[in-house]
Formats: structure tokens, sequence, C-alpha cells
């Protein structure tokens, strides 16, 4: 669904961000885009959706070339930035005026979602709105087009402690096999049960893509006491429950990603866990 | 590809006026209510210089969206192709902002006439009313071209959109008196010819037998503006096509 290939991106011609980016997604998937400011995180959906242009390399959304904004890609993603622009419209008025140009977009989903995060008053002028409430009625409108793509900029930014479990909730309701979700964020905890697929961008490239499924068959975390041999350990922090570790899963334990943990072990040791996920 | 839909079209439009119905309503009250003024005091120029500028911040901000980034970003994702986008905004600017403003103006002009006639107790006349309305498509034209300058600048220059295009205008203007002016002079025999330029449309003096210009001034001055008018317009729609956030 989304293909990236080769891709050279800079914002001034001697530093590039991305040389040789390659992404390749498919749909059905939520995938949390992870990496360090700075790293590109938002410049990679900007490239997908269409708004940056690849100084080489191709990219293919759909079959097509995003940087052509042809309304049929165009009408199947819906990027959520994270500094939105809100017209002077009531919320009612919000979704009159945007709806139609999806033609997927349910004004009852719409209702549904506004209600579940307590929006009620749609007589109220959006752009009046709290950065949070703000927040959820785009949030709201995203999933109501029910576009294919749905790309996500630091989602659960300025959303309130209820909000957040309420945004995992919708969205894992509306996510379905032709739908493909990236959710950029540094908020990994807040997005843990939702994510099923991590990308983690470092250095202006892609240096791991995988399923949950496959992390945790290859990658085992857990909390060990301070004696563990350390030999064994991909990475490892202080917390006050103990040490937490990362290991190889060499004897096939069970255990539930920590997204943050991987990020940290990926970063620190590259090259280890690239050679245990390509074995 | 589809290109071109009447269905987005019409999206595009509907949204435009339910956002900016209000602010355009109360551009189109200042100008009734001046305009209101000067057919009170039967003289039309302020009024005149008002619809001019606001005919020009309205050109101007067409696309001073891209100056910030989320409302770019916000325009570009808009399900349209761009040249949706570029027709939608050239019937607003030159359809329906100017003939708005225009009916304001009329409007504004025969009230103003209306009143005074009441408190002074005069019967009313259409003189003023006609003199202040008497336009012919030559008056827009350097006006519309301005305009097209306006909406190219605030899509080409992403830092001091304003000063930059104020700039280029005045630069493009002063190119355009100097080719008219060589014109004048070389198409006339009589090189010492005076004469008078009025928002780029000359006026010569000559005798009709050895003017080449006073025949053929006002075709070549149609001709020259629409060109440009619409050879910024294609520029406005490539730059659009082109522009990233």
């Amino acid at each position: 669904m989304i293909n990236l290939t080769n891709i050279h991106f800079g914002y001034s011609k001697k530093r590039m961000l991305f040389s040789e980016l390659n992404l390749n997604l498919t749909p059905g998937h939520i995938y949390g885009l992870l990496g360090k400011n700075g790293a590109g995180k938002t410049t990679l959906l900007k490239i997908i959706s269409g708004l940056l242009f690849s100084q080489n390399g191709t990219s293919n959304v759909m079959g097509k070339r995003p940087e052509l904004r042809d309304p049929d890609i165009l009408k199947e993603i819906y990027f959520l930035p994270e500094e939105m622009y809100i017209p002077h419209l009531k919320i009612r008025n919000y979704a009159k005026v945007y709806s139609p140009f999806y033609p997927s977009f349910s004004m009852e989903e719409f209702n549904k979602y506004l209600d579940e995060f307590e929006v009620n008053d749609r007589e109220q002028y959006a752009d009046k709105l709290s950065h949070g409430q703000q927040k959820k009625l785009l949030i709201s409108f995203a999933l109501a087009t029910n576009t294919r793509i749905l790309l996500l900029d630091e989602p659960t930014n300025g959303l309130d402690i209820p909000s957040k479990s309420i945004f995992r909730r919708v969205m894992a309701s509306s996510t379905n096999e032709d739908r493909l979700v990236i959710i950029s964020t540094h908020q990994v905890r807040d997005l843990h049960s939702l994510i099923d697929s991590v990308i983690i961008l470092d250095n202006g490239e892609i240096i791991f893509n995988q399923p949950s499924e496959i992390i945790t068959e290859k990658l085992v975390f857990k909390v060990e006491d301070n004696d563990v041999d350390l030999k064994s350990v991909l990475y490892s922090e202080d917390n006050v429950r103990g040490l937490l570790v990362v290991k190889e899963n060499s004897e096939h334990l069970e255990s539930k990603l920590d997204i943050e943990l991987l990020f940290n072990a990926i970063v620190a040791n590259k090259k280890r866990i690239k050679e245990i996920f390509e074995s | 590809m589809s290109t071109i839909s009447l269905n987005r079209i019409q999206y595009l439009f509907s949204k435009y006026f339910i956002e900016n119905w209000k602010r355009d309503l109360s551009n189109f009250l200042i100008l009734f209510i001046i305009a209101g003024f000067s057919g009170y005091q039967h003289d039309a120029s302020l009024s005149l210089i008002i619809f001019v500028i606001l005919a020009f911040m309205y050109a101007g901000r067409v696309f001073g969206m891209f100056s910030y980034k989320p409302k770019g970003m916000n325009y570009l994702l808009i399900p349209a192709s761009t040249a949706e986008k570029t027709i939608v905004n050239l019937i607003l600017v030159n359809v329906y902002y100017l003939a708005a403003l225009l009916f304001s103006y009329m409007l504004g002009v025969i009230f103003g006439n209306l009143l005074y006639s009441f408190v002074h107790n005069y019967s009313f006349t259409w003189d003023f009313v006609k003199q202040a309305i008497s336009f012919d498509y030559t008056t827009f034209l350097p006006l519309l071209l301005c305009e097209s300058m306006l909406i190219f600048g605030s899509i080409y220059f992403k830092r001091k959109a304003v000063i930059k295009t104020f700039l280029f205008l005045f630069c493009f203007g002063l190119l355009i008196m100097i080719v008219d002016s060589s014109l004048v002079y070389f198409l006339t025999e009589n090189h010492s010819i005076p004469f008078s330029t009025s928002n780029l449309y000359m006026e010569t003096s000559v005798t009709a037998e050895n003017s080449f210009f006073n025949q053929y001034g006002t075709l070549l001055f149609t001709v020259s503006s629409i060109f440009f008018i619409l050879f910024f317009w294609v520029l406005s729609f490539l730059r659009l096509k082109e522009t990233e956030v």
C-alpha cells in the first residue's frame, strides 16, 4: 500500500535527512513510527501524504505518486498533524464543510466518536476549543473519514488521561483489514496496546520494521535481579521494579512487548538486534 | 485520474462560503458605507480607492495561507486537484468578489444619493450615480492584472511575501511602462509626441493619421492585459502544484 524506495530528502542540499530510505507497509496494521527528535518522523509522514517531495527515489502510495496530489489518493489519506489548523467554524459545520471530500465519511461515526470523547456541544466554534478538545474533534473526524490510510502525528499530545484510553478504544474499533494506520509518537506508553508493528527511524534510515509478534518471538522483555549475567543482555536499564532487560529469546519465552525498552535497545545495540532479526 | 470534478468544485465553493461569509460580508458592508458617504458627498474617489484596496487585499490573501504552515497543509490535503483549487480561486477573485464589491459600491452610491435628496429635500437624480458607476471593461483589466500578480506573489514568495510582491508589482509596472513608452515612440512617426499614462493605459494625443498606437492602443492593451492575467494565473497554478509544506 505504501512503498518508498531509495528516498533521498533533505531540507538543505548540504545535509540530507534521508539517504536511500526504503519502507514497505501493508494494510491491516497500526504502525508505531518511533525515532529521536529530528529523526524525520513528521517529514516521512509528509512525504507519504504528498506534502513534501523526495529529491530522489520513488514514492508509491496505493499505486500512485503522492506528490501529484491526485484527489483519488487524497480522499483515501487523512493526515492529522501535530500542529493543527482549525478554521473558525462551528463543530457541526466543520463536518459539513470537509466531509463531502471524503466519500466514505460517516456522520454517524463522527457523532459517535465525539460523544465518546465527550465533545457534546456541536454549536461551539472549533477554533475556540482547548487544544485537547480540538485534537479530539480532529481525531473523531479522521476516524470517521474511513480513509484507507490514516497518518497520525503525536495524536495523544494534549489529551488528558481518560481521553488517551478513549483514543485507544476508538482507534482499535475503527481498524480493519483494509486500513493502514501510522502513528508517529514519543509517548509509546500511551499507545502500547494499540501498536501492532514498530518502525524505528534513526539517522535517516529505517533501522527497524517488525510486527509485535515477531518482536516477542525474537526478543524477551524481563525484569531481572541486579545479579543477572549481563553478557546475555542486549540492553538493560534500572527501574524501581528491578533491572529491565531485553534479551534474545533463545528459550522461546513469552513476554510482553515494552516498546520504550525496545526502542532504547535498538538505538543502543543496533547491529546485534539486526543480526537477531535477520537470522 | 479525475482532475476536474464539478462536485469537488462545488464542495470547494461551499467550503469557502461557509468559512468566509462573515468576513466578506463585513468587507462589503464597509464599502457600502463608504460608498454611501461618497454618494452623499457627490465624490466617489474615496470609495473607489477603498474598492481597489479591498480587491487587492482579497487577492493577496488567497494563498496567504502558506505563511501559516498548518493552514497550508490543511489546504493542500483537501481532496481536490490543483486545477480545481485554482479554478475556484480564479472565479472567486475575478468574478465573485469583484461583482460583490461592485454591487456594494453601487448600492452605497445610490443609497447615499437617496439620503442626500431626502435630507436636503432635493429630487433624486441619477446623474451622479450614472457618472460614479460608468465603468467599461478597460477599467477592470489593470485591476485584474494586479490581482493576478498579487496571487502569484502570495504563493511564490515564502518569506516577506507582501514586501516582495509589491516590489515585484512595482518592477513589473515599470517594465510595462518602459515597453509601452518604447512602443509609442517607435510606432509613431513623430517621436516628440506627448503622452500620459494612467493605470498602464496610454492615452496619446497624436493625430489619427500618424498614430498606429491610437488605432490599436486599446486592442493592444486589452490583449496584453488578458495575456498577462492568464500568464500569472497559470504560473500560480504551476507554483501551487509544486508547493511543499
